[in-house]
């Protein structure tokens, strides 16, 4: 079990691009091609907008004080929403690799 | 806080002693076990090969991203501030690590290097990219062990009195540097696995006591609330909140103890799959930890000297000295296994990443042993800093987070996704953005606590791309990395499609 195993690109000179690899022009590389472009964006801005919301905009409204406050739901629920996001996301992925090999 | 000052006395009786150093004994026999495994090759001390798989890294990541911020400090947090604060660290730090599973888990792990200093070196082309980044995973890992030795030696203090605190924290560091400089990411993967499940155990053990004895979730919360009116909300202003979130919910991407974790994978899949059943059972026991773990310790010791004592509280009010030795020992895991990763990036970035950009040519046995010599001397010079430490443990840790969101996030996380970003960009901003949150925070600037970050991260983010696009476009060959990290994934029905325009 040793270096043979081991997938790298490390010792290349400038830990880039292997041997045999064609040259490659900046308008050749396309992120919205990926499998995980959507997923990313989409996942993205749920995590944003829920903090705002869930963390800031609705217990902001609340004005705190004693007792269950609306913080305590809305902090439980973006940790739901949180919890649940890293599912969603591979659900996605998933599915756009499957399509990719049919 | 009004009242008597009070420190939970934990058991120092032999089955306590006994539970803590049966659990030392097997860290490092772990360490020995891997000895030469780890001496194969620079790609197996510092990554285990890349051949760890998904079942492993849930409870490798959730171990690294507890440290005794999380265990000590978000409970902690609950006991001073009120539960719904702590919550919203919690959920920050877990919606951090899913920032990390799509942003990065795969590009990273696709790169094929050892550290994430050589992963910036890829993306950008860059040998100066590398080094600065280097120089910061260096700063940013030496300074987020302080709090987990800080941690190391109350655990040690709280067990075995007789020693003290500075005796703790010396005998916890050379316990740390000991395995970690023997068995490297081998021994650190399968202690920090091992770790991870201790953890996730002990930090769920005391609530069905606590349930049965308040009569469920509802009744520990009206007791808690009962002892103070504000325990379900939160004692802290608006800013601190959107503060503590930003540096959370940023600054995990840039954590240097996780980048070394993902790179050991055996695939980009096991990297985002760890992740996915990591972030739901973080919020899940935190959650409880601040909801009813801290609402019992209110409860039954409403005036701790120290809140980060509250789980010591718990296990003294409810436990015998078995399960109070087996509780350090879960403290200690939490410490061990963000410190023994912590270890591994601070040498992998001083003696495999500057030689590198520099120039010098160690090769594989000269780098191995300069790395365990950092290690050792990494681990010592932080203990003696802990021996007076600077802060609260959770303070602590979270600063030093917002100083890696400040410095790395606009080059590691969106320029992993952007780019048109450049070599220039990236300098620039882990320059400014880093400098800039040293500034506010050593010069005492911002009223809120923990508000750094939300000037030095947007400066930073400014920064990088005003710079970018102000200076030319990368060609091509410096997109090469880019291509690389991305490329797995890309859809060839579309990119047929494409192909065909």
């Amino acid at each position: 079990m040793g270096s043979d195993d081991i997938s790298t690109l490390e010792g290349e000179s400038t830990g880039g691009r292997p041997e045999g690899t064609p040259s490659l022009a900046y308008e050749d590389v396309n992120l919205s091609l990926t499998a995980g472009y959507k997923p990313t964006i989409a996942v993205s801005l749920v995590v944003a907008v829920s903090f705002v919301l869930f963390g800031g905009v609705i217990p902001g409204m609340d004005g705190g004080g004693g007792g269950m406050t609306t913080m305590t739901y809305t902090i439980v629920l973006w940790g739901i929403v949180v919890g649940s996001l890293g599912f969603v996301y591979e659900y996605w992925i998933e599915r756009n690799e499957r399509g990719r090999a049919e | 806080m009004s009242g008597l000052q009070v420190t939970p006395e934990v058991s120092s009786g032999p089955l306590a002693v006994g539970v803590i150093v049966a659990y030392f004994a097997v860290v490092i026999g772990i360490g020995l076990y891997f000895f030469k495994r780890s001496r194969s090759s620079t790609g197996d001390f510092w990554i285990a090969g890349g051949q760890i798989k998904t079942y492993t890294q849930v409870f490798a990541f959730y171990a690294v991203l507890a440290s005794a911020g999380s265990f000590f400090g978000i409970g902690g947090f609950a006991y001073a501030f009120g539960a719904s604060f702590a919550m919203q660290v919690a959920v920050a730090v877990a919606a951090g690590g899913l920032f990390t599973m799509i942003f990065l888990a795969g590009p990273i792990r696709r790169a094929g290097v050892y550290t994430v200093p050589a992963y910036l070196q890829m993306r950008y082309q860059s040998r100066r990219v590398r080094l600065v980044g280097a120089l910061i995973f260096a700063i940013a890992a030496w300074a987020y062990m302080i709090p987990q030795l800080t941690a190391g030696g109350i655990t040690v203090d709280f067990v075995l009195p007789q020693l003290g605190y500075e005796i703790g924290v010396i005998v916890a560091a050379i316990g740390f540097a000991l395995y970690v400089s023997l068995g490297g990411m081998w021994a650190v993967t399968w202690t920090d696995f091992i770790q991870g499940i201790m953890m996730v155990l002990l930090s769920l053990l005391p609530i069905p006591l606590i349930l049965l004895e308040f009569g469920g979730v509802g009744g520990t919360l009206s007791a808690a609330l009962a002892q103070d009116s504000g325990f379900a909300g939160s004692s802290l202003p608006w800013v601190t909140h959107l503060g503590v979130g930003l540096v959370w919910v940023l600054g995990v991407l840039s954590l240097p103890q996780f980048g070394q974790r993902i790179l050991s994978s055996e695939s980009d899949r096991a990297a985002r799959r760890g992740f996915m059943w990591m972030v739901p059972m973080y919020v899940l026991t935190f959650g409880l930890s601040a909801f009813i773990v801290a609402a019992a310790a209110l409860v039954v010791e409403p005036n701790l000297a120290n809140a980060d004592y509250f789980y010591y509280a718990v296990l003294v009010e409810y436990f015998g000295p078995v399960i109070q030795g087996l509780g350090a020992a879960g403290l200690l895991a939490a410490i061990m296994s963000t410190t023994d990763a912590l270890l591994v990036a601070l040498s992998a970035s001083i003696s495999h990443d500057i030689p590198e950009t520099m120039e010098w040519d160690l090769g594989e046995r000269k780098e191995l042993i300069l790395g365990q010599v950092v290690i050792w001397a990494g681990a010592l010079s932080t203990a003696v800093v802990a021996l007076d430490p600077p802060g609260l443990i959770a303070t602590m840790t979270t600063l030093v987070t917002g100083g890696l969101a400040s410095g790395l996030f606009p080059a590691v996380a969106v320029g992993t996704w952007w780019k048109r970003a450049n070599e220039w960009g990236a300098l620039a901003a882990m320059i400014v953005g880093f400098l800039a949150y040293g500034v506010l925070l050593f010069g005492d600037v911002m009223d809120a606590l923990f508000a750094e970050a939300l000037v030095a991260v947007p400066l930073g983010l400014v920064v990088f791309f005003g710079v970018s696009l102000a200076t030319r476009r990368p060609t091509g060959e410096e997109l090469v990395g880019f291509g690389t990290f991305h490329s797995h994934s890309i859809s060839p029905e579309r990119r047929a499609a494409a192909d065909d325009d």
